[in-house]
């Protein structure tokens, strides 16, 4: 039932395609598809309702990775500094460090936290959580701005929501996109710091 | 070009009236365009808005709405085909200098390995270590450029999309 209504829609989508995304990964692709499987009755505005959907979607997805980037980078900029180890550019830990860090590597957050405590000129951040508090407030303005380009997106896809809903009334989609939305919010909580962390 | 005769052409440069033909006004004309947003486009004349049109129509919308709706989708895709090229836009690398940075970072090495037991191979790799984080950091700062620009197309977003919103939502 759903494949049929995914293939009549991509029927009627793909020879009046609009978004044209350089996506290697398949992930907007895989977006749309989810949306158009969920269409009650997919016609030329639905189909094309949905696909600048996906790409708003997409773009969450990106823009919330970016972020991520900034403040893992940030982090692992703000210890060296902290180490007073910024010979010559070098690094001593990467943003790939910072991630592990945050997804739950005890041993090597605290191999950091007593490198900072005996670092000897180290009067910046005295432990990781301080660091990476730090390095929110060092980039607030970037931050700021992958925000601004989020809440967008954001925006789009409720606007996009209303006008579907005014055409082709289908709570199951409305949910999908809820959800979708809901995932986007809760990525982005989980990004926000702590206070009582540090 | 040596620098002197960079520095020559500069002066020349400043006595320059500026292009005189038709053609080199036409082009110079085109200078200060950053995204081309607020020119006015005639959407109406494209094979795309005939065949939007007539398939909206088809869905059985009246001809008034299928039009105004398929002039909003496209000045929607307008503005997010541009916030996609702006955002795709490659980072201009400058090769000569990352060429200088390694080749300065290699004889700051080795005049610091001078009388060490350092080899060559080992200064080379420390080199590249030290390029290669730098490179990192690059990456971060096209985020940062890339972002900038998406920034500036936030309110054609908003008004492109109200446009939408209002063309298939009026009664």
């Amino acid at each position: 039932m759903t494949e049929d209504k995914l293939k009549q829609s991509l029927a009627i989508l793909n020879p009046i395609r609009t978004v044209k995304l350089k996506d290697k990964t398949g992930n907007f692709e895989a977006i749309l598809q989810g949306l158009l499987s969920d269409l009650e009755t997919p016609n030329t505005l639905s189909v094309l309702l949905c696909e600048q959907i996906a790409e708003s979607i997409f773009w969450i997805r990106r823009h919330t990775e970016e972020k991520k980037l900034i403040l893992l980078e940030a982090t692992a900029e703000i210890i060296d500094e902290a180490k007073s180890n910024s010979f010559g550019g070098n690094r001593t830990y990467c943003a790939e460090d910072i991630r592990q860090v945050l997804l739950g590597d005890e041993t090597l957050k605290s191999k950091i936290n007593d490198e900072l405590k005996n670092a000897a000129f180290n009067t910046t951040a005295i432990s990781f959580d301080s660091c990476r508090a730090k390095a929110f407030l060092s980039y607030a303005k970037e931050i700021k701005i992958v925000d601004d380009l989020i809440q967008r997106q954001v925006l789009n896809i409720r606007h996009f929501q209303k006008s579907l809903n005014a055409i082709d009334i289908n709570p199951r989609i409305i949910k999908r996109m809820d959800l979708d939305l809901k995932r986007a919010e809760r990525d982005l909580n989980a990004l926000e710091h702590d206070p009582e962390a540090s | 070009m040596t620098p002197k005769q960079a520095k020559a052409n500069r002066n020349n440069a400043k006595r320059s009236a500026g292009p005189r033909s038709m053609l080199g006004r036409a082009i110079s004309s085109q200078n200060s365009i950053k995204h081309g947003l607020n020119r006015a486009v005639d959407f109406e004349n494209g094979d795309r808005f005939d065949t939007l049109l007539k398939l909206v129509k088809d869905d059985g919308y009246s001809n008034d709405k299928a039009h105004s709706i398929v002039l909003a989708i496209l000045n929607h895709r307008r503005v997010m085909d541009i916030y996609c090229d702006i955002y795709a836009q490659p980072e201009e690398v400058d090769e000569s200098t990352q060429d200088v940075s390694l080749a300065a970072m290699r004889l700051g090495l080795r005049r610091m390995a001078k009388g060490s037991e350092v080899v060559a191979y080992e200064i080379q790799s420390m080199a590249r270590i030290l390029m290669r984080s730098h490179n990192e950091r690059h990456q971060v700062k096209s985020v940062f450029s890339r972002i900038a620009d998406c920034q500036k197309l936030i309110r054609y977003q908003r008004n492109a999309i109200s446009r939408l919103s209002k063309a298939i939502r009026s009664e």
